[in-house]
């Protein structure tokens, strides 16, 4: 037999038994690194987009998962062993709980430059040799202004009829919670909103606040809809969103984020604009900030990078190209360049940049339990805003869970207020 | 000039149809009649007579003692890649995808019952009065929590799916949370109400803005969304593929060429040698065998296959009701007897079994050829030049 007949024959059946050995299961799902978030319907689509892009540029994949029950599902996760790589929470009450546990891994000095006050403050967890350890456990990846009321223009001055839709699944009752810190904000100044936020305050002292908010929810006579205490406060129902549109009311008390229901006839204005009297806050020009905040729970090199990523211009950019210009998302340290906002946006911009005092909001900074004590509190208090006995009865119950959390050490935050990082362009 | 050309070269072309015409004919004749010689030809290369006369018997021998082996080789292993393509996908099927499937629907099924449960408890005012939620709600509930539980460790999921399902099992939990809310303000009629509200809503989300876009947000949404997900692999990789149609068609080519070479070869030692070799036809055995017993056993394992979907696509019809549970049971009960049905464990062992003994057949082949040979030398000794 010729030489080459006998190579022929040799690739072929060295051909063979490649086709019959291979096929098997591929390393794919080791390269993939799960992002668990809290961007659902819709709102999900440019970060995924921004996802995408840096895809393309590590060739690992990512998989976001978005949820509203952020705490139940990281908390499962956690149990079975499990977790995301990376997690983007709103709550630093929450995630300073999860640095304690030792859940949360501290940032390695080359990420740990992007944790940007008020929103990543370090966090004093115990040592196990060498005493109490101070580091930065998560960085901003996105923030929205709070302290804002939304209105068309026509109906800005006039006296308002607020919109209220407190349900949002498992976090029903957040909307109520927006108003009572962003009212003790204002009328108490930003030490007394730290103070209270950071435990060292009891809930009585916000019996003021409640009984003004009480009074605003029933200012055109009567309890509050009763349907405003199921009414998600977004959806609408048959495909349509904003509470605006739905034709019964003039102003809507919400965060920046609502503004990618709205077009450019729906504008914000500081909340401070529409209470009267003594205005503390006002000469600060204090504002309620929240943020989504990422932090790594599998760490590797791969999950460490990506946390880097998302807080860098190429990713924000990114982000905020796939995105609306009515959703274009704000980033902490100022702007990026990413085509003309919508007027709306704009204008949140400038109240974030002309601030004088940023606040993070109160109850996500809040040890989780006396945050979901707040929601729930804040639900039956809008069954029954006239009810004396029952607002006492719920801050009594809400002081006495500060002063249990307070005896566990589970009041982690001290710092909430700062001044705002912008001018200009981020970097 | 340039019209003369363009003359002379209209006239070429008009020239040129007959001439392809013929060419054309001729070409036909050529390979009529190469096609018409080509089983003589085969013939005599099979049992070495042609087309240049006797081969020698040890080039003959050494050259079989390679082919049959190599022949047989291709074809066992090609046979073998297609059969393990269909089996991985009904053992796919049998202990991940169906488990999983129908632990998503139980869950499913299992989290609407609680629903009901709820609403006649808690809603709803019975001719009895008032009454507590109630075992039942919470018999349903853990049933859901119990059945997610086993699909996340059903390794039916990739990491994306997987994350999705832990993230069903949080709302879960939140779901029970609302309930429990509002049992505890019962009292509270407009509580009572909002807690279940919640509750709901949790299942089920709204219409998103961008409809085709968007992904599934509620609890009972993003299971469906799994199982789809799953249903779509399940199509996929049950499927017969490119390649595995290419493999079993090459193999079964090969397997007729190994045949044909038997034969020749047994002509040519009878012709040659004066023997009848029954070695080489023991031998030969398993290797025709094996591509037929292993081509039944993926028809059949296909057919299963099929049966085993079409009992899957059913249980997404299965949306509620008190009797989900025993049409879910009814329906994973069929799956498991057309896959049982299918003898895929019987068919394993059968290639366990007789791809060995193949690839000692082909080696047999070899051997015996290799021992029929060495009588003959391959070369004549050269003779020694005498020294000077």
């Amino acid at each position: 037999m010729s030489r080459r007949i006998r190579l022929a024959l040799a690739g072929v059946l060295l051909a063979v038994w490649a086709l019959a050995t291979g096929g098997c299961a591929s390393p794919e799902d080791d390269r993939t690194l799960v992002v668990l978030g809290p961007w659902t319907d819709g709102e999900e689509r440019p970060f995924r987009e921004a996802l995408d892009s840096i895809e393309k540029e590590t060739g690992r994949s990512y998989v976001y998962t978005g949820t509203r029950s952020l705490r139940e599902t990281l908390v499962a996760q956690l149990q079975a062993g499990a977790p995301p790589d990376v997690a983007v929470l709103s709550s630093p009450g929450e995630l300073a709980e999860y640095a304690r546990d030792g859940r949360a891994h501290p940032l390695p000095e080359a990420v740990a430059g992007a944790a940007i006050p008020p929103w990543a403050p370090q966090v004093t967890v115990p040592g196990t040799g060498d005493g109490a350890r101070t580091r930065t456990y998560w960085v901003p990846v996105r923030i929205d202004l709070k302290s804002v009321v939304w209105s068309r223009p026509r109906v800005a001055d006039q006296e308002p009829v607020w919109c209220l839709g407190m349900g949002s699944g498992a976090t029903s009752g957040w909307p109520g919670t927006d108003w009572i810190e962003d009212l003790m904000l204002q009328r108490g100044g930003t030490a007394a909103y730290e103070a209270w936020a950071t435990g060292r305050t009891p809930w009585r002292a916000t019996k003021g606040v409640w009984e003004e908010w009480g009074r605003l929810l029933t200012a055109h006579g009567g309890a509050p809809d009763p349907r405003s205490l199921t009414d998600s406060f977004e959806a609408l129902g048959g495909g349509a969103y904003g509470l605006l549109n739905r034709g019964d009311c003039t102003h809507e008390h919400q965060g920046s984020f609502i503004r990618r229901h709205y077009g450019d006839d729906v504008r914000p204005l500081p909340t401070a604009r529409y209470l009267g009297g003594a205005e503390p806050a006002g000469q600060e020009r204090a504002f309620e900030v929240s943020g989504d905040m990422a932090a790594v729970f599998r760490p590797s090199a791969a999950a460490w990078d990506l946390l880097s990523r998302l807080t860098s211009r190429d990713a924000r950019e990114s982000w905020a190209g796939h995105a609306a210009p009515g959703e274009r998302p704000f980033f902490p340290g100022g702007e990026v360049a990413a085509g003309p906002p919508s007027a709306a946006t704009r204008e949140v911009q400038t109240l974030l940049d002309t601030a004088g005092r940023i606040c993070l909001d109160a109850s996500d900074a809040m040890p989780p339990t006396l945050r979901d004590a707040f929601y729930r509190a804040v639900l039956e208090f809008v069954g029954a805003p006239r009810d004396a006995a029952l607002l006492d009865r719920l801050l009594e119950r809400l002081d006495a869970e500060r002063r249990l959390q307070l005896d566990a050490g589970a009041f982690v935050l001290d710092d909430l207020c700062d001044s705002p990082v912008s001018g200009g362009q981020a970097g | 000039m340039g019209g003369g050309e363009a003359g002379g070269r209209g006239g070429g072309l008009g020239a040129w149809p007959g001439a392809a015409r013929r060419g054309l004919r001729r070409a036909d004749v050529r390979l009529r009649a190469a096609l018409a010689g080509l089983p003589g030809r085969m013939w005599a290369w099979a049992t070495g007579t042609g087309p240049g006369g006797r081969r020698p018997t040890a080039a003959f021998l050494r050259r079989r003692m390679l082919v049959l082996p190599a022949l047989a080789l291709i074809a066992v292993a090609l046979v073998a890649a297609a059969f393990h393509e269909v089996h991985a996908s009904t053992e796919r099927l049998r202990d991940r995808s169906v488990p999983a499937l129908v632990g998503l629907a139980q869950a499913r099924t299992s989290l609407g019952l609680a629903q009901r449960e709820a609403e006649l408890r808690l809603l709803h005012t019975t001719p009895h009065g008032a009454v507590e939620l109630g075992d039942t709600y919470r018999t349903h509930l853990t049933d859901a929590t119990q059945h997610l539980t086993r699909v996340a460790q059903s390794r039916a999921l990739d990491r994306g799916q997987e994350q999705e399902l832990r993230v069903v099992a949080g709302l879960v939990v939140a779901y029970g949370d609302k309930i429990a809310w509002a049992d505890r303000n019962r009292g509270s009629t407009l509580l009572r109400e909002a807690g279940v509200d919640y509750a709901e809503g949790m299942l089920r989300s709204p219409v998103p803005q961008d409809e085709e876009r968007a992904r599934p947000v509620g609890l009972l949404d993003r299971i469906e969304h799994v199982e789809a997900r799953l249903r779509d692999r399940d199509e996929e990789t049950t499927a017969w593929s490119g390649p595995v149609l290419a493999a079993a068609a090459v193999a079964v080519l090969v397997t007729a060429l190994f045949a044909f070479v038997v034969v020749g070869t047994c002509v040519f030692l009878r012709d040659r040698l004066r023997l009848v070799s029954l070695q080489l036809l023991a031998a030969s055995v398993p290797v025709l065998l094996t591509p037929v017993l292993l081509g039944a056993a993926g028809a059949q394992e296909h057919g299963a296959q099929q049966r085993v979907r079409a009992e899957l696509a059913a249980l997404a019809y299965v949306t509620g009701g008190a009797d989900a549970p025993r049409r879910i049971g009814d329906a994973a009960a069929a799956a498991s007897r057309a896959l049982a049905g299918s003898h895929a464990d019987g068919w394993s062992l059968t290639a366990d079994v007789a791809l060995p003994v193949t690839v000692a057949g082909a080696l047999g082949c070899g051997l015996t050829l290799f021992l029929y040979g060495r009588p003959y030398p391959g070369r004549l000794p050269r003779r020694k030049e005498p020294q000077p």
